[in-house]
């Protein structure tokens, strides 16, 4: 089943930046406040749940037609009493770097127009597990792990204010399930360069 | 036009780069597919462990295949499970972990630690029971039911845990309380655990033979009475047994009230002088037999309660007759506790057989464990002198049938 979305998304993928068009951008530095992120994840009872994450994209620097920025990911969870409890931190850090296929300047007097371009992610998580039994505990980091994805970023710019939305399918060892789905929503402002 | 060729191949280039790394390489192998022998860490809840500080313990939990559902030749978990023909049914609780660098699987939700906690305690029951004798060695995972739900019985719908001889399995309900979950609890894992060992051997062909001696009865109350003071007693029987099981695998008598403090102070697995020799008579279950049936519709529910004062004596009995024998014969108490473990098995297989052969009316004789016990060519038990002394109160010695048969007290007692 992986195999195939993965052929799929290869194919969607290809013809997207073969979609080449002739634009240019201003050079432009993009700031975002901390933004939602859902990932799709296995849950107890072997269903999928949609689970959010906070999204803290630190920059984007677009150099004409490109891309390239980091982002922070993070979620903490607890389960358990007061007797026995598990906190856990997940944390991420991506790099990423795209290129927008397409862009279309919807109204020149408002400055608004819109992008749309494949993005690829590269990073490592980690995920700290603090346990605690009555007055003891115990804190365990993971390994750090590997994760990379692709996806689509669309940007609606509103003048200096951005919205920008995004889909990814992104691969770790220590996601469940291993290929997972994230959808972002983020608003920020630009600031030209 | 050049700058348009340059970008597109760069374009291009960053894009197959990624492609290639998310597509083609191949990944990792995810760490739930983790499998074989594993390093796991659990809390050792209710365990008398000395002078280790940390109850937070990294274990071996062996013949894993898959711990994303932390099953194996030990355990399958179940779900909110159902049952049908004999086995549980349902989707398998998904586990969830990290790995640190030292290859250690922390759970990172309390499920998980629960299903770590239950797959380690049966793994090293099963390997005592193995010890007892190759009879009780598994020959399938033991089946375990989580997040059970249990609908119209307040007293099991939560805070409990249960062995279900019908559908073979143990099965914990959620726990509401702010204590230690009853699924990380080794004395009560253990205590559950026993009741699987006490239902093949003894309730499984026990109950369909009172259901047919009732069935057969021509004096029906007469024999309803009989029939609820066998059960009341072998349900006693059978609990404080695994009391007395829970002790044998933690070393900690009072291993009930990490997780229910309410229950703690009454099935105390301590043995006062004063209580010695004492259990409830026959008398004691006829008139609380006779009450249920009076007062209730439904005389096993009823006397839910009460069994546990039949059985927490015999508890006591045994632990004490233990440390006895570890004391006196001055072997480890890990050696006293394997031989009663035996002497144990072997009065099942007894209470069994003798059992079998009841008639309409036949009730089980409420000191027959002692009873037991204090004949060596039954039990095959060498006690002392102290410890035969210790025994025979719990007898009436003068009962003919035992004639020459006891053990040699001093007979101080008689």
């Amino acid at each position: 089943m992986n195999s195939q979305i993965n052929k799929i998304l290869l194919i969607f993928f290809a013809a997207l930046m073969t979609l080449n068009l002739d634009r240019a951008f201003a050079n432009e530095l993009q700031i975002f406040a901390p933004g939602l992120q859902f990932r799709y994840e296995d849950d107890s009872d072997q269903s999928i749940k949609n689970r959010q994450y906070a999204n803290y994209n630190l920059a984007a620097i677009i150099f004409d037609d490109y891309m390239i920025g980091g982002e922070f990911n993070q979620r903490a969870e607890q389960s358990g009493n007061t007797a026995l409890n598990i906190k856990t931190q997940f944390q991420e850090f991506n790099l990423y770097a795209g290129y927008f296929v397409y862009s279309k300047l919807l109204n020149e007097d408002y400055k608004i127009s819109f992008d749309l371009g494949p993005v690829g992610y590269l990073g490592q998580n980690r995920t700290t597990v603090l346990t605690t039994l009555g007055s003891v505990s115990d804190q365990s980091k993971s390994q750090d792990n590997l994760n990379y994805g692709l996806g689509v970023q669309a940007t609606l710019r509103l003048s200096a204010f951005i919205i920008q939305s995004e889909a990814r399918y992104a691969y770790s060892r220590s996601y469940q399930p291993s290929y997972t789905p994230i959808f972002g929503l983020r608003m920020g402002f630009r600031i030209g360069l | 036009m050049a700058r348009s060729i340059f970008s597109r191949t760069l374009v291009n280039g960053l894009i197959w780069s990624f492609s290639l790394a998310f597509f083609s390489c191949q990944p990792q192998t995810p760490v739930a597919e983790a499998q074989g022998d594993l390093k796991v860490m659990i809390p050792m809840v209710a365990q008398n462990r000395g002078a280790i500080p940390n109850p937070l313990e990294t274990v071996t939990i062996k013949n894993i295949t898959s711990l994303k559902n932390v099953s194996g030749s030990y355990v399958q978990f179940y779900y909110t499970p159902g049952s049908s023909a004999g086995s549980l049914t349902g989707v398998a609780p998904q586990a969830k972990f990290i790995r640190t660098n030292d290859n250690v699987y922390v759970p990172s939700d309390s499920l998980t630690q629960q299903m770590f906690s239950l797959y380690y305690h049966v793994q090293k029951l099963n390997d005592f029971n193995a010890e007892i004798s190759p009879e009780l060695k598994q020959t399938r995972p033991f089946q375990i039911g989580l997040n059970t739900q249990v609908e119209g019985n307040a007293s099991t719908g939560k805070n409990n845990a249960f062995y279900d001889g019908g559908s073979n399995a143990l099965l914990v309900v959620p726990y509401t309380l702010e204590n230690i979950p009853i699924s990380v609890n080794s004395g009560i894992i253990a205590h559950e655990f026993f009741h699987s060992i006490f239902f093949k051997q003894v309730l499984a062909n026990f109950g369909i033979q009172q259901d047919a001696l009732l069935k057969s009865a021509p004096n029906k109350n007469e024999a309803l009475k009989v029939f609820y003071f066998n059960q009341t007693y072998i349900r006693g029987l059978n609990e404080g047994l695994a009391d007395y099981w829970g002790w044998l695998y933690t070393d900690n008598s009072d291993f009930i009230s990490a997780s229910l403090p309410k229950f703690g102070h009454d099935r105390k697995i301590e043995l006062t002088e004063s209580l010695i020799g004492k259990t409830e008579t026959d008398s004691d279950i006829e008139d609380q037999v006779s009450q249920a049936q009076e007062l209730s519709k439904k005389p096993t529910e009823y006397l839910s309660s009460y069994i546990y004062q039949i059985g927490t004596p015999h508890a006591r009995f045994l632990k004490m007759l233990t440390q006895k024998i570890a004391v006196e014969n001055k072997s480890s108490e890990t050696l006293a506790k394997l031989a009663m473990a035996k002497a144990i098995y072997s009065y099942l297989k007894h209470l069994s057989v003798t059992t079998s052969t009841f008639k309409i009316n036949d009730a089980v004789e409420v000191d027959d464990l002692f009873k037991f016990f204090a004949q060596p060519e039954l039990s095959g038990m060498n006690l002392s002198t102290d410890q035969c002394d210790f025994v025979l109160k719990y007898i009436n010695t003068k009962e003919k049938s035992l004639k020459g048969k006891l053990c040699q007290g001093t007979g101080k007692d008689e």
